[in-house]
């Protein structure tokens, strides 16, 4: 068998690295040299040549016409939908958060020693009680402080009360995280 | 002057994220392809795409500078539809059932009468993308590579982990399918034609 390196036959992976550009320079004039007098070679070269031509226009498959919506929809979940859509999607975490917001804010109200102007204190201050909540809270206070004893002893002092009002305005924080876009427990990319 | 897929990404990593979809744009045909090439599914491909864009935008702050977009994204779409393969059980990829030489060497039969082909036809275009399709996915996912997304031999090695001699040996291999392919049908023709 003749060695493809003498100038003579080039292999099949030599006609390919011809057409690739990918022989050494040596070789590559060799081969040149045999393609341009053999109509053989000439049409195995225009073959591969064909071959790759095809393989780079022809076959590039597209994806559907949402497809780029849909990776950014991924990625910017919150950014696409309204504050509606949200407030629905987030509606039993959202309810269970107020229940624990408003559960804490009758404690404090209906704790021993608490006056109704503590409570319009602390009304005015988280500037989310209105009147007819106030009235709500009254009315459930003399049901809640036989169940709450406990948690009365905690309010009772300043501390405790401090303890509260920090814990309501934890969540208080995790509802408007809910809402607004997962800004304050979850970072979506580190930069 | 054209922006740079570098220009596009200190742009997200400053912030402005919905710059992500012009990466994307630019991308997403190419690496559907590949995908399209590993999985021969096209709902599979896209699902996986779509995986795979997102595990790179979340990378992003991670990204190698040093290598270009395209090279550093194809081995995440690579590493997603290998994972997809391997769920259905069909991950023939790594398999050393072939030569590992990368000193493949067939000399061209001298004696035989090629056909005339039409390269240009749309019949010749027809054949190759019939054949690629049905081709196993570990030969038409380097020829996708080599030819469409045009990287080198190295480029492919650090993508797929083969080794530099498996790379070329599918390579040559996927071409000569292709080749015989094309061959076959044209003496068909020209057989028909004769007689």
């Amino acid at each position: 068998m003749k060695t493809p390196h003498n100038g003579l036959q080039p292999t099949q992976q030599e006609l390919m690295e011809f057409v690739d550009g990918t022989l050494p320079p040596a070789r590559y004039r060799e081969v040149e040299q045999l393609v341009g007098h053999s109509r053989r070679l000439q049409q195995e070269v225009a073959l591969f040549q064909s071959m790759r031509k095809m393989v780079q226009m022809e076959t590039v498959v597209v994806p559907s016409k949402k497809f780029t919506t849909h990776v950014m929809n991924e990625i910017l979940p919150l950014k696409h939908e309204s504050l509606w859509m949200r407030l629905a999607k987030n509606s039993s975490n959202l309810f269970a958060m107020i229940l624990v917001l408003s559960m804490i804010g009758i404690v404090m109200v209906s704790g021993p020693g608490t006056t109704k102007n503590d409570a319009n204190i602390v009304t005015k201050s988280i500037e989310s009680y209105s009147t007819a909540y106030y009235s709500a809270l009254e009315t459930i206070s003399g049901w809640t402080k036989q169940f709450t004893q406990p948690v009365h002893q905690v309010t009772a002092t300043s501390s405790g009360k401090f303890f509260l009002m920090g814990l309501a305005a934890f969540f208080l924080v995790m509802i408007v995280d809910e809402v607004f876009g997962k800004k304050f427990f979850h970072t979506r990319m580190k930069h | 002057m054209k922006t740079t897929d570098n220009d596009i990404i200190r742009r997200v990593l400053d912030g402005d994220q919905k710059a992500y979809a012009e990466l994307v744009d630019r991308h997403k045909e190419k690496a559907m392809t590949l995908a399209m090439r590993m999985l021969k599914n096209r709902h599979d491909a896209e699902e996986a795409l779509q995986d795979a864009f997102v595990r790179a935008f979340r990378a992003l702050p991670g990204f190698e500078w040093k290598s270009s977009f395209p090279t550093w994204f194809y081995r995440i779409v690579f590493n997603v539809c290998s994972t997809a393969l391997s769920k259905r059980g069909e991950m023939r990829f790594f398999s050393i059932d072939e030569e590992q030489g990368d000193d493949v060497k067939i000399e061209v039969p001298s004696d035989d009468e090629e056909p005339d082909i039409a390269f240009e036809s749309k019949e010749f275009s027809a054949i190759v993308r019939k054949e690629i399709e049905t081709m196993e996915e570990s030969y038409s996912t380097i020829l996708t590579l080599f030819f469409l997304q045009d990287l080198s031999y190295e480029e492919i090695v650090s993508i797929t982990g083969l080794p530099l001699g498996t790379v070329k040996n599918r390579l040559f291999r996927a071409r000569m399918l292709l080749r015989t392919a094309v061959l076959r049908h044209f003496s068909d023709m020209q057989q028909m034609v004769n007689v």
